[in-house]
């Protein structure tokens, strides 16, 4: 008798036919998940009528992170996670793009006018490997209902688009003008695109690709 | 599980791993972004999705709204402002508001249509945990929390989902603190969601994704 024979009579037939039966293929594809390098969470004040004019402020990033393999979320709505301390109504005060700024060392925060005070806060994760990321901006102009921004080519059955934020020229605060709405047109584009052209506003987004 | 072989060496029992081949592939497994119309007389609606994906591992991301314009123009959240979740058993992305008709300080009011959009991504087993969570402030709080299954904080991030806000605001100057906010992790079991002023009742939707 052969060893393989061995084998067989070793291996009782599960279902009692005699040939052992296999598992289902798609139970045995599993993926491979990204790793995870670092998990930040950030906040800051963004003041009303600062002594010195600003539009804009960061936090530091520590340890700085990759642009290519971040993810950021701002947490809010629209993507942008602000918590607002002094009165106001005007979305040009009030609302936030957000982005990861010098080269993977801050998240900033910019608005267009600064007359009331909040804190805007975001989370942001890093991966070691398994993503591509591609931070995206889109200015959208007075006269315009959306715009696109060229990325590198991505599979576009392994792409989700994560809103960072949307800041408003002008004080509208007609939703017709800062609502945006985010897709993924094809593998290198992505538009933001908004009912009615208002006010100049300016979109922000993290395409998040897995590998 | 361990399959049990005679030696071939004759002695003994020798314990062999259970041979369980594993074909690797990326770790997304379905991509869907779907878009639902709210008529003007609807709160809330459903949208199906293509198949049926598994809840605990899917990422949902509202991708925003088209606030439809109308002759007033547009300024009330209640109306222009929705969560997304996934429902149905994982069917479903659902869109709610508070009140599809829009009202201006004036008191005018005008029945209004707007378009949700969303997409969802499911992972494969193993690889990512998603839990949704709903977290309510009334209207008399400026925090509020929602608990969820322990989650590895090293290993998390949060997603928007949107906000409900149930009444009108008007233009106060003071419209703006009350119903945008801010979530985080605040430990490994609580999500927190805090505003800069009360006033009107939010139902707040995040996501949690966790990497393995």
């Amino acid at each position: 008798m052969g060893r393989s024979e061995r084998i067989v009579e070793t291996f009782p037939a599960r279902q009692g036919t005699g040939i052992e039966a296999l598992p289902d293929p798609a139970a045995l594809i599993v993926g491979v998940g990204p790793v995870i390098r670092s998990v930040q969470t950030g906040s800051v004040t963004l003041e009303d009528f600062p002594a010195t004019p600003s539009l804009e402020a960061s936090f530091p990033l520590s340890p700085t992170v990759a642009l290519t393999k971040t993810l950021l979320s701002s947490v809010g709505y629209g993507g942008f996670g602000v918590v607002i301390e002094t009165g106001g109504d005007d979305t040009d005060e009030t609302m936030c793009t957000c982005v990861i700024d010098g080269g993977g060392t801050d998240v900033t925060f910019l608005r267009f006018d600064d007359d009331l005070r909040l804190v805007a806060h975001a989370m942001v994760m890093e991966f070691s490997s398994g993503v591509i990321t591609q931070p995206v901006s889109i200015p959208i102009a007075l006269a315009d209902t959306g715009d696109t921004a060229t990325i590198n080519a991505v599979d576009v059955n392994k792409t989700i688009i994560i809103p960072n934020g949307v800041a408003v020229e002008f004080n509208s605060r007609d939703f017709e003008d800062f609502s945006v709405w985010w897709v993924l047109t094809d593998s290198t584009t992505v538009t933001a695109t908004r009912n009615t052209s208002g006010s100049p506003v300016t979109a922000t987004a993290t395409v998040l690709e897995f590998l | 599980m361990t399959n049990t072989l005679p030696s071939p060496f004759g002695t003994g029992i020798q314990q062999l791993p259970a041979f369980t081949p594993v074909f690797a592939v990326g770790i997304v497994t379905f991509v869907e972004s779907v878009s639902l119309v709210l008529g003007i007389t609807e709160a809330g609606a459903s949208v199906a999705l293509s198949q049926t994906v598994d809840t605990t591992r899917t990422l949902l991301v509202l991708q925003g709204v088209d606030a439809r314009n109308t002759a007033l123009r547009a300024k009330e959240p209640e109306t222009f402002s929705v969560t997304a979740r996934i429902t149905g058993g994982g069917t479903l992305v659902d869109f709610e508001r508070f009140n599809p008709t829009s009202q201006n300080p004036a008191g005018t009011f005008t029945p209004t249509a707007i378009n949700c959009f969303a997409s969802v991504m499911e992972f494969s087993s193993g690889t990512v945990s998603t839990q949704s969570a709903g977290i309510t402030l009334v209207d008399s709080v400026t925090s509020g929390t929602a608990t969820i299954t322990a989650v590895d904080t090293a290993k998390t991030i949060l997603i928007s989902n949107g906000v409900k806000v149930h009444g009108f605001i008007g233009e106060t100057g003071q419209e703006y603190r009350r119903w945008q906010y801010n979530v985080a992790l605040t430990n490994s079991t609580t999500v927190t969601a805090t505003r800069g002023l009360d006033g009107v009742r939010l139902s707040i939707q995040v996501m949690a994704l966790e990497f393995s």
